[in-house]
């Protein structure tokens, strides 16, 4: 059951709709045309309103994004689903000052919001974790620093385990005038494509 | 946090706050004025939120252009609660509200039409 709606979910996130709820997962599923950063989704100011619940019923959400959901997604897709919680989080807190004594219905929801923020935090961080330990290394293979190589190789193999496949580079290529200031190291990827010949 | 060059990470920190902004923009009650008749929004948000940042969140976001802000910084209330029939305790139960700012947006007339009460 769980992984149905998840499948369904999955689905949901390509037309870059972040919405988890059980009732209504057949009526928000949409197709984006094509696949650029843009969100084709894109309401306007009525996405400050209008939760699409049916009337009468209680607003249910799904579960939250856990870390583990999201390792194998590319920065595009966290880029994404980071506006859809965003977006999410401005139509609760406004439903939230329209409603009588400012007390939402189902508050978890805001909850579950957060939660997956945090989630889409954490997997940045590990990655930026494998960038800094890869720079790090270079720098002490260079000094000759055995004890540090050791100690960073370790982690190095926990957090190559955490990352997976995906480029440390963001990947936006509409936003290619700010890679002088964000750049990666170009030799980061070799030296991880080293490691996995050694090991 | 590991800090390889020892300087402020400016990758980490302008890759978070570019493309993950963490802006809340809350919508409240214009009282006496309508979106119908002045094209204004008023929202509630940090105080740390400029007008230049306000702009470029509902563009990126919302893909709505915003002509014009104005914002207000709004102190929080000092309250009391009442605790006892002694004077001497309510000196010590006072506490104050969180500051906020208040911003109004102003759009242009043809996007009315997205928040009227028609059918979409």
């Amino acid at each position: 059951m769980n992984n149905m709606i998840r499948s369904s979910i999955s689905n949901i996130i390509k037309g870059a709709t972040y919405t988890q709820r059980f009732a209504s997962t057949s009526t928000t599923t949409q197709v984006a045309s094509g696949s650029t950063i843009i969100n084709n989704n894109k309401r306007g100011l009525k996405d400050f309103f209008e939760h699409t619940y049916p009337i009468g019923t209680y607003p249910l959400a799904g579960r939250s994004w856990a870390a583990s959901d999201l390792r194998g997604k590319s920065f595009n897709d966290l880029h994404e689903l980071w506006f859809e919680l965003l977006k999410e989080r401005n139509k609760l807190l406004t439903e939230k000052e329209i409603t009588k004594n400012n007390q939402l219905q189902n508050p978890q929801r805001v909850t579950k919001v957060r939660k997956s923020m945090a989630a889409i935090k954490v997997v940045l961080g590990e990655r930026d974790q494998l960038s800094k330990s890869l720079y790090l290394l270079a720098k002490a293979s260079q000094d000759g620093n055995h004890k540090k190589v050791k100690e960073l190789k370790e982690n190095i193999k926990r957090l190559n385990k955490l990352v997976g496949a995906v480029s440390l580079k963001p990947g936006l290529k509409e936003l290619e005038s700010l890679q002088d200031t964000i750049k990666v190291d170009e030799t980061l990827e070799k030296n991880i494509d080293l490691l996995l010949k050694q090991n | 946090m590991i800090n390889p060059l020892n300087k402020p990470v400016l990758g980490t920190r302008l890759m978070n706050s570019v493309f993950f902004p963490n802006i809340k923009l809350q919508v409240i009650r214009n009282s006496g004025k309508t979106f119908e008749n002045t094209n204004k929004i008023m929202f509630k948000t940090d105080c740390s939120v400029g007008k230049t940042d306000i702009k470029t969140y509902m563009k990126a976001l919302y893909d709505v252009n915003v002509d014009k802000v104005n914002t207000i910084n709004v102190q929080g209330r000092i309250k009391s609660k009442t605790k006892g029939l002694q004077k001497r305790s309510k000196l010590n139960s006072k506490y104050k509200t969180p500051d906020y700012k208040k911003a109004i947006i102003t759009v242009d007339p043809s996007l009315r039409a997205q928040l009227s009460r028609g059918k979409n």
